[in-house]
């Protein structure tokens, strides 16, 4: 597998969360806004290639892999632990705004099965570049995960998507309120509650699905005709 | 030596260096985080008290609800003019936090100032209505809560505003024997 396909793997056909569904409960319930998906794409993008660097580092010699294997969940929940910490401190000391609204899911990403399961599947196993690769593309399509869930979500929950509304003087709006007018409803709260955030995740899913289904029927009927 | 003795050595130098790391990391943070924290309380006092900035500041730590009292005196004669609580109460999804501003009127009565809710992160688009709403209190007697009005379809979220305004008339009543 060449660095190319092993970033994009992560973002198509091995995102983490269409596709192997893990780390489903902090992305669901930070969804309620696209300025959110993003600052927690970010922390985990941070989190996820480093603790793949640092482990494959770690790992890299037979020997201190024979070593650490022992102890190895216990050195990648310490690794982990760390860069979640210092993401914390860093988000608490210059982005505020975005602390507060991720709340606990930040100290959370320490057991996103995500990061966990890159460091057992991954980045124990191979080279430190090829471990930041495959973190940054599994970041990557966790990030582009999480915009889409979430576009959706903050788009018919309230009619408007705003990003840094507080902090730029030209910020990035979409706005379907008058949309939601002519036809003469209010945005669908419903949306930014629990139940929204599992109807949007099953939506997006089905499609997927019935696109990959469509996909495997083509091959299926084009391998039959030759 | 032992193999496992090893493995735990090696787990205890990765530790070990991850704890520097995390002081040298909150070495440079902490000092932001404080001065973040002070301006926001400066900034939220002059928000629901006009003028605290005019005022010499005493903070003294509360109990239960009320984590923090912030007495403005004249800076002259050392008089309290007003005093401003830092007040918590747990809303749907997050701890909601509150500064409530009370002063004596013209008849003896502790009523309120100001109030601001400072923190808060509840469902967005419902439970955050509760930031900038008018909750009907100014001016009122801060054990009167007959005039409370909160916001519709974020029962939740208003009550913990309505135990804000009930923790601080409570302390009021406790320190100064009622709220006349």
């Amino acid at each position: 597998m060449n660095q190319k396909q092993n970033f994009f793997k992560g973002i198509i056909k091995e995102n983490p969360l269409f596709v192997t569904i893990l780390g489903t409960c902090p992305s669901l319930a930070i969804t309620t806004s696209l300025e959110n998906a993003i600052g927690m794409g970010i922390a985990v993008f941070f989190v996820l290639v480093l603790s793949n660097l640092i482990i494959s580092l770690i790992t890299v010699n037979p020997k201190m892999k024979e070593l650490v294997k022992p102890v190895r969940i216990p050195v990648y929940i310490v690794v982990i632990a760390t860069l979640v910490t210092i993401v914390e401190m860093v988000l608490h000391a210059f982005l505020v705004d975005l602390y507060n609204s991720l709340g606990v899911f930040i100290p959370l990403i320490v057991v996103n099965c995500i990061i966990l399961g890159r460091a057992e599947a991954f980045a124990s196993d191979n080279k430190p570049l090829d471990s930041v690769v495959d973190g940054m593309g599994m970041a990557v399509g966790y990030t582009l995960a999480l915009m889409s869930i979430s576009f959706f979500r903050e788009l018919l929950g309230r009619g408007l998507i705003t990003i840094w509304g507080e902090k730029s003087v030209n910020p990035i709006q979409l706005n379907l309120v008058p949309i939601f007018e002519f036809i003469g409803i209010e945005p669908i709260n419903m949306f930014l509650q629990p139940v929204g955030a599992f109807l949007t995740f099953g939506f997006i899913l089905a499609v997927l699905a019935a696109i990959a289904n469509k996909k495997s029927a083509k091959m299926a009927s084009e391998v039959k005709q030759a | 030596m032992n193999k496992g003795l090893i493995s735990g050595l090696v787990l205890l130098v990765i530790g070990l260096v991850c704890g520097v790391l995390l002081a040298f990391v909150n070495s440079i943070t902490a000092p932001i985080i404080k001065d973040n924290a002070d301006k926001l309380v400066l900034e939220s006092l002059g928000e629901v008290y006009d003028g605290a900035s005019n005022y010499t500041l005493d903070e003294v730590e509360g109990s239960n609800n009320v984590d923090k009292l912030f007495f403005l005196k004249d800076k002259t004669s050392g008089d309290t003019v007003a005093i401003i609580y830092s007040v918590q109460a747990e809303g749907y999804q997050s701890t909601i936090s509150m500064l409530i501003a009370v002063e004596v009127n013209s008849s003896d009565e502790f009523v309120v100032a100001g109030y601001k809710v400072v923190s808060q992160g509840e469902t967005s688009g419902i439970g955050d209505k509760i930031v900038g709403y008018d909750f009907n209190m100014e001016n009122e007697v801060i054990t009167n809560m007959a005039a409370f009005d909160g916001v519709a379809g974020a029962s939740f979220s208003t009550t913990a505003v309505r135990t804000c305004f009930e923790a601080v008339g409570a302390r009021v009543a406790a320190d100064f024997g009622g709220a006349n």
